[in-house]
């Protein structure tokens, strides 16, 4: 059950680019020149993002092979809005940044539809593990 | 409407990594597990810090979660080690030493460039480059149709 149309892969690819131009275009400027006294956080998160958009080139070449850095695009953002901005809507203290962040990362959902589940399963649930030990001679 | 499979079959994977490398790899991988239960759950649990945005808490949370599958699948999981190589070298190059060789002197940055410093050097030598050059880069690509 793991196998994946290549219709699939040119989707998971346009998401991939998109990732890579998008971060491109706006993060990467920031990351090669910068204000030397930028927040410390605001650094670290840009090095963060900027790696999404890195690493998402080698996506270009081998969507399948790099699905974990779409599962890590997915999950942070599904812990962001479950653990960070819900707790706020439901309080009402949400900003007017935070409702901008909240459309923004809500985009997030479009991996349910890009990401390969079967294939996910197939690969990352019940194919068995890598070796724990030394396999015995072939017989 | 052709379907295919991933073009390195898993079984053939797990042979050309030696077997104590998997183990350094999967050690690395139950320090993230282990380690971001202290940090992250009980963020995760409280509530919300309202001076903090909370989107570098929840990136770093996705990777911890991730992690969880290196245990078992240590080389499908490289991606994560390699993110954490990149994150961390983009940092201290275009961010951590700029700032220490412009002189700037401040405890706090002093502990990132230790902490997060540390991380290229460490992913550096527990990544299987072999592998990724092989797999990551010189593979023929997936297929395009």
């Amino acid at each position: 059950m793991n196998e994946v149309s290549p219709a699939r892969l040119w989707v998971m690819r346009i998401m991939y680019l998109i990732m890579a131009l998008g971060i491109g275009l706006t993060i990467w400027p920031s990351i090669v020149s910068h204000d030397p006294a930028l927040p410390r956080m605001t650094g670290v998160a840009w090095a963060l993002i900027g790696t999404i958009g890195l690493l998402a080139l080698l996506g270009l070449l081998h969507p399948l092979r790099m699905l974990p850095l779409l599962l890590v695009e997915l999950v942070w953002k599904a812990i962001w809005l479950a653990a960070f901005a819900g707790p706020r809507w439901l309080d009402g203290t949400l900003d007017e940044g935070m409702r901008t962040t909240i459309f923004e990362t809500s985009f997030g959902a479009v991996l349910l539809l890009v990401i390969p589940w079967r294939y996910l399963w197939a690969n990352y649930v019940t194919r068995p593990g890598d070796p724990w030990a030394l396999r015995r001679a072939e017989v | 409407m052709a379907a295919i499979a991933d073009p390195v079959p898993p079984h053939r994977r797990d042979d050309e990594v030696p077997l104590w490398r998997l183990y350094v790899l999967r050690a690395m991988f139950l320090v993230f597990v282990v380690g971001g239960f202290f940090v992250h759950v009980p963020w995760l649990l409280d509530d919300p810090d309202l001076t903090r945005r909370g989107m570098l808490d929840a990136m770093l949370a996705g990777l911890w979660v991730l992690s969880f599958l290196g245990l078992r699948y240590p080389l499908q999981m490289l991606p994560i080690f390699l993110f954490e190589f990149v994150w961390k070298a983009i940092w201290l190059l275009c961010f951590g030493l700029p700032q220490w060789m412009a002189g700037r002197v401040d405890p706090q940055l002093s502990e990132d460039l230790m902490l997060i410093g540390a991380g290229p050097i460490v992913f550096g030598l527990i990544i299987p480059w072999g592998y990724v050059w092989r797999h990551y880069v010189k593979a023929p690509a997936e297929r395009w149709r």
